[in-house]
C-alpha cells in the first residue's frame, strides 16, 4: 500500500516537472543545491560577517605611528577606556572614502570626547593598491590632519572577520565589543552640506541614552575592498 | 536513494515529495509563460527605460531608483546582465572590456546588458559623458544619481552590501549576483551562462 502511494507521489512529481517545461532543470538544481560544490564567486563575504548584536573580534594592527594597536589599548580623548569604538574601514584611494575624510576627523573630535573614538582600518591589498600602503597612509593622514588611529590590515585578516565589503564602512561597537550599528556614516556621501542624518552620531546618542540604535544597519555604495 | 523500510521514513519521504511538489507549483506559477505580458510591451518598456531623457546626453539620467526599477524586473525570456559601476571605480573600468566583448558576441535576442553608472550627481552630465564618448561605449548606459542608497540597494538585492563593482544577472525568476570584479572574460561568460 505504502509503496503504491509512493509511486503515485513520484508520478505526480514527474508530471509537475514536465508541466513546468523549461524551469524544471533549474528546480532540479535548486533541490540538489546542498550537494553542489559552491563556486568561490558565490561566497558572499557579507553573509559570513558580523551582524548587529554579534561580538566583534579585537585585533592587533600597526598604525601610521608605527605602533601596534588593539581595541583594548585604545583610549578616548579623555584618556579613559572607551565606552565604544567606531571601527571604520576606509582607505586613501576610494572616492567615497575620500569624500568622508574631513567628516571622519570631525566625527572623531566629537565622539572621542564622548568616549567613542574612531578607529580607522585600511583593508586593501597594498600590492594591488600602492596608493593605500603605509607610506601613502602616513602622507594622507598628514595632509588631511587625521586625529584618529589609522591602522593597516596588512595581512587582510581583520576585515574578513568583520565581514566588511567596502570602504567606507563603519562598525560601531560598545565597550563589550558588541556591534551596535553597522554601515554608512551618514545619509549623503556626495555632499556633506546636504546630510540630514548622521547615522553614527545618532547611534552613539542612542547608546548614551541606553537605547538600541535605530536604524542599526544602513547600506551605502562604496568601493569593494581589494584582495587577490 | 536509500531503501525505505520504516513507516516513519515513508511518511518523511511523502512530506519531502509534497514539499517538492508545492515548490514546483509555486515555480510554475511564477514562470514567465504564466504571468508575462506580451513580449512587445516588454520590449517597449525596456526601450523607453534605456532611451536618453535629456538633450545632448547619450544615455538616460535617473534621479530616483524607482524610475529605472523596471530594468531589474523584465520577465521576457532573455538574460539580463546589470552591471553597477562608476568612472571613478578602477576595477569597474577594468572589467568593462569583458562586458563589451560579451555584448558584441552575444545574441541580443537572448542577452541584454545594461551598465548602470553610479557616478556622482555632479559628474553624470560631464565626466560620465566624456568617458562614454571617449571610450565609444556601445553598451547601453543608465546614470543612476539617487544618493539615497539605503532606500534602493536592498531592492536590487538584499544580499548586496553596496560595494562596486557589482553585477546582477537574471532571467525570469532566476537571479545570481557577483559582488567583486570579474578577472577574465571567461569568468564573466561562465557566470552568465549559468543563468541561461
Amino acid at each position: 500500500m505504502m509503496k503504491y502511494t509512493n509511486l503515485f507521489s513520484l508520478f505526480t512529481l514527474v508530471l509537475l516537472f514536465f508541466a513546468c517545461g523549461q524551469p524544471a532543470a533549474e528546480e532540479t538544481e535548486v533541490v540538489a543545491d546542498e550537494n553542489k560544490p559552491v563556486a568561490p564567486v558565490e561566497a558572499a563575504p557579507a553573509a559570513t560577517g558580523l551582524k548587529v548584536g554579534d561580538i566583534a573580534p579585537d585585533f592587533s594592527l600597526r598604525g601610521i605611528d608605527d605602533q601596534e594597536h588593539s581595541l583594548k589599548t585604545v583610549r578616548d580623548a579623555n584618556g579613559e577606556v572607551p565606552k565604544g569604538y567606531a571601527v571604520t574601514f576606509t582607505c586613501n584611494t576610494c572616492p567615497f572614502a575620500k569624500g568622508y575624510e574631513d567628516r571622519l576627523v570631525a566625527l572623531h573630535t566629537k565622539l572621542s570626547a564622548m568616549g567613542y573614538p574612531v578607529v580607522a582600518v585600511q583593508p586593501n591589498d597594498t600590492s594591488l593598491k600602492p596608493g593605500d600602503n603605509m607610506e601613502a597612509m602616513k602622507q594622507r593622514a598628514a595632509d588631511k590632519g587625521f586625529n584618529f588611529l589609522y591602522l593597516l590590515d596588512e595581512k587582510q585578516e581583520v576585515y574578513p572577520k568583520y565581514g566588511a565589503s567596502k570602504t567606507p564602512e563603519v562598525y560601531l561597537l560598545d565597550a563589550g565589543l558588541k556591534v551596535r550599528y553597522h554601515g554608512a556614516i551618514d545619509d549623503n556621501a556626495q555632499n556633506p552640506e546636504a546630510v540630514t542624518i548622521n547615522y553614527v552620531e545618532a547611534a552613539v546618542a542612542a547608546l548614551e541614552a541606553g537605547r538600541n540604535p535605530d536604524p542599526a544597519d544602513v547600506k551605502a555604495i562604496g568601493c569593494s575592498i581589494k584582495a587577490k | 536513494m536509500v531503501t525505505f523500510t520504516a513507516r516513519k521514513l515513508h511518511s518523511q519521504f511523502h512530506l519531502v515529495l509534497m514539499v517538492l511538489a508545492c515548490g514546483l507549483f509555486t515555480a510554475c506559477g511564477n514562470s514567465p509563460a504564466a504571468t508575462q505580458p506580451a513580449a512587445g510591451a516588454e520590449g517597449e518598456e525596456l526601450a523607453r527605460l534605456l532611451a536618453p531623457n535629456e538633450a545632448d546626453i547619450p544615455y538616460p539620467i535617473y534621479d530616483s531608483f524607482a524610475e529605472m526599477a523596471g530594468l531589474l524586473k523584465q520577465t521576457d525570456d532573455r538574460t539580463y546582465v546589470i552591471n553597477f559601476w562608476a568612472t571613478w571605480c578602477g576595477p569597474c573600468v577594468e572589467e568593462m572590456a569583458y562586458f563589451e566583448k560579451l555584448g558584441s558576441e552575444a545574441d541580443e535576442e537572448d542577452l541584454q546588458i545594461v551598465m548602470v553608472s553610479l557616478d556622482f550627481q555632479k559628474d553624470v552630465r560631464t565626466k560620465l559623458r566624456r568617458f562614454v564618448e571617449d571610450r565609444k561605449l556601445k553598451l547601453p548606459v543608465v546614470a543612476l544619481a539617487d544618493g539615497d542608497y539605503n532606500a534602493w540597494i536592498d531592492q536590487v538585492d538584499p544580499d548586496w552590501e553596496g560595494a562596486i563593482p557589482y553585477t546582477l544577472v537574471y532571467r525570469g525568476d532566476e537571479r545570481r549576483q557577483h559582488s567583486v570584479k570579474f578577472n577574465s572574460y571567461e569568468e564573466l561568460q561562465n557566470f552568465v551562462a549559468e543563468v541561461n
